[in-house]
């Protein structure tokens, strides 16, 4: 009997422990989520914003090589027109 | 010396090998009543109240009030009338019998109440002894009858009517009615041999021999006392054999087969030793003295009967006293010791008169029958004892397996809790390592490509820079040098031009670019800016610029869009003032829906769209509107051109 009681109470004892870990482990559990559902929100935030800031990036460049596509032609024409004009000055002068 | 009496010994050896099964048994019983309730608890009380009545009366009368005091709350008659039965017999055990009597009543009214007929006779039956135990022979076999009638008349266990026709026999015994005595006893060993109950075989033998040996009929009583010690031998009741014995030595002894009488006295005394019982053993041992004194052999009849004077002095059995005084007093008187012969027969005189003898053998009787009549209840109570203790066992280990089934399932429980928060983290480690790894990737392009563009500023700052001296350059030379030269001065002036469309190109490419997003206002300011320097180098045309009202400033453009689209309204007004010598060019900005619709129309010569082949400008403007998804369409005919940009 005096066995059968103290199995008893350390079993419930036990039982009472593990129960009270069930909702310590529950509670956490809802806490992670949370934590990390902020977590994962303010990384996709952020990558959502950096891919935006990449796209407008990316046009800029785009803007950026289209002006030196044509600037280069530009530059080239400009000095081949001095290039022309330093040639038709001194073949004036020489005349 | 005719003692029959060897059914006590029984009780007494019953009383002392039970003394240590009774201890395990309150024990039990005791452990259990803590846990039950009502019904059970009673039942259990009055079965410690009997467990106690051998060894402490005042608790088996306290539990048994207890169980009636339990009984009267729940008003359960039965429960009741069982309680005032453990009360009576503690009373018995008191020797209060007037108080046992009136609570044998009660049990008995109640059980009559109930109609419970098998209850009612085991109440005539214990009143029956209470009678008999008082000397109310009538009374006690009025109630033995009733008894009687109600266990004949009911089904009950076998013992029940051949012990009330014992305790019946019991009665006569003690009214010397033999003939009836042994009538009933022989109708109590009839039921018992028909159920081959041998306990109730031997015992009514042992009985039915004492009663012969009673009424002088000698053969008869060693027959029946040679069975029943035959029996208790096979059934291993060896402690009651030296009582068959005893009782045939005495039957013998009468018969005058001294020889044969002691040898039977001496093989009782020697068991009697044996199994300690020094009581029976001076009782076997002064008749064994007085076979010697009937045989005249007077020394030998000393001798035994001093020794039995001394075990009795020793141990105190002052009931022997007299007939051992007697026997002495005649024996020494036959051996010619007559100072003895006087001294013992003094002691003889003076002991004789004491009831002792004769109230020892009522008791004795009336022992016999009370043990008979409760010995099957006292059964009852330890097997409901062991049934009750196994009950107790079994819930425990009942107990025990539902704990452990709980604990196996919370444990259960708790490691999937467990795996799933570590499942969790383990998920939300890898999205985050994923997340981190592209947010790591996309800032390392994104600062690359900021590395680029501050490259592209700072390479356009300079550029700038150069293009600007270039054109200063190109206008010194003019102003300062008056030029006369016509080809060289158009010369000049176109390459300073050229090198103002570039500087103007590479203007508007970095006011693109140093915006994140242009909205309709910014688009708005530059085509303005562009349509006023427009209108100032072709004053001729009238230039318009309309902005839909419905059309919200919170537009926004990206700068490839803005940037094309100012650059189709640039391309279609340049094609416009050169190509088709339009007096007025109208631009117009309106809200569609989800769409922008910006048109270009000019009231120039037109072209046709099918036969013209499409230049560079036109081509740009197809590009550019498909660069940024949007539909350009054409229309054109003399009255004019008309553009339509959808975005």
């Amino acid at each position: 009997m005096g066995f059968n009681i103290f199995f008893m109470c350390a079993i419930f004892t036990v039982i009472f422990a593990v129960i009270i870990i069930i909702f310590k482990t529950v509670f956490e559990t809802i806490f992670l989520k949370k934590m990390a559902n902020k977590s994962l929100i303010t990384l996709n935030n952020n990558v959502k914003n950096e891919a935006i800031k990449f796209e407008k990036n990316r046009d800029k460049l785009q803007l950026v090589d289209d002006l030196h596509s044509s600037l280069f032609d530009r530059l080239f024409k400009i000095t081949k027109d001095v290039i022309l004009v330093q040639k038709f000055i001194f073949e004036t002068n020489i005349k | 010396m005719k003692r029959i009496l060897f059914l006590t010994i029984i009780l007494f050896n019953f009383y002392s090998y039970s003394q240590n099964e009774n201890n395990k048994r309150l024990d039990s019983l005791l452990n259990i009543s803590k846990t039950q309730k009502e019904l059970p608890l009673i039942s259990t009380l009055n079965e410690i109240s009997w467990e106690y009545k051998n060894s402490n009366i005042d608790s088996a009368l306290f539990y048994a009030k207890k169980a009636l005091k339990k009984a009267n709350k729940i008003n359960n008659k039965s429960a009741i009338s069982f309680s005032y039965n453990s009360i009576a017999n503690c009373f018995e055990g008191f020797g209060y019998l007037d108080s046992a009597r009136i609570y044998h009543h009660k049990s008995l009214d109640l059980k009559l109440q109930i109609k419970d007929k098998v209850g009612a006779a085991d109440s005539y039956n214990n009143l029956g002894i209470v009678y008999d135990l008082n000397g109310d022979f009538d009374l006690a076999l009025k109630n033995y009858f009733k008894a009687l009638h109600l266990y004949e008349s009911e089904k009950v266990s076998f013992d029940k009517v051949p012990m009330v026709l014992g305790n019946i026999g019991i009665v006569y015994k003690k009214q010397k009615k033999y003939d009836k005595v042994l009538d009933y006893y022989n109708r109590a060993l009839k039921i018992y041999e028909d159920n081959n109950y041998d306990f109730g075989i031997v015992v009514t033998k042992g009985n039915i021999g004492s009663v012969f040996l009673k009424t002088k009929d000698y053969n008869k009583a060693i027959k029946y006392s040679n069975e029943a010690k035959e029996l208790y031998n096979k059934l291993g009741y060896h402690r009651y054999v030296p009582y068959m014995i005893n009782n045939i030595a005495i039957a013998k002894d009468s018969l005058k087969y001294y020889k044969a009488a002691q040898e039977n006295y001496k093989t009782a005394i020697i068991l009697f030793k044996e199994t300690q019982n020094l009581y029976e053993n001076v009782y076997a041992q002064i008749g064994l003295a007085n076979s010697f004194y009937n045989e005249k052999r007077f020394k030998e009849a000393q001798s035994e009967a001093k020794v039995a004077l001394e075990i009795l002095h020793e141990k105190g059995f002052k009931e022997f006293e007299v007939q051992a005084f007697k026997l002495l007093s005649n024996i020494e008187k036959n051996l010619g010791n007559y100072k003895e012969a006087y001294f013992y027969s003094n002691k003889y005189a003076i002991g004789k008169d004491s009831l002792f003898e004769e109230n020892k053998t009522k008791a004795i009787f009336e022992l016999e029958t009370k043990y008979q009549t409760e010995k099957k209840e006292k059964e009852i109570l330890s097997q409901r004892a062991d049934i009750a203790e196994k009950e107790l066992n079994i819930n425990q280990k009942n107990t025990q397996i539902i704990g452990l089934s709980i604990l196996a399932i919370v444990l259960s429980i708790l490691g999937y809790l467990l795996f799933n928060q570590q499942k969790l983290k383990n998920q939300q480690l890898k999205k985050e390592g994923e997340l981190k790894e592209a947010l790591i990737k996309i800032e390392s392009q994104n600062k690359l490509q900021e590395q680029r563009l501050s490259i592209s500023r700072d390479l356009h700052d300079n550029i700038g820079a150069q293009l600007t001296f270039i054109i200063s350059s190109i206008d010194n030379l003019q102003y300062g040098f008056k030029i006369t030269n016509e080809k060289l001065n158009n010369k000049l002036s176109n390459i300073s031009a050229f090198t103002k469309d570039t500087i103007y190109e590479l203007r508007d490419t970095i006011w693109a670019m140093n915006k994140s997003e242009i909205s309709l206002e910014d688009l708005q300011i530059r085509v303005t800016n562009y349509i006023e320097k427009a209108n100032m180098a072709s004053a001729n045309t009238i230039f318009q610029f309309n902005v839909d009202s419905d059309s919200s400033n919170e537009t926004i453009f990206s700068s490839v869009q803005g940037m094309n689209i100012y650059r189709i309204i640039q391309e279609a007004i340049n094609n416009a003032i050169k190509y088709a010598e339009a007096t007025s060019i109208k631009v117009n900005f309106k809200h569609l829906n989800n769409q922008f619709e910006i048109s270009i129309l000019d009231d120039g010569k037109g072209f046709d769209i099918a036969k013209v082949e499409f230049g560079n400008g036109l081509n740009n403007i197809r590009k550019r509107a498909k660069d940024i998804g949007a539909t350009i369409a054409f229309n054109s005919d003399t009255d004019g051109t008309h553009i339509n940009l959808m975005v």
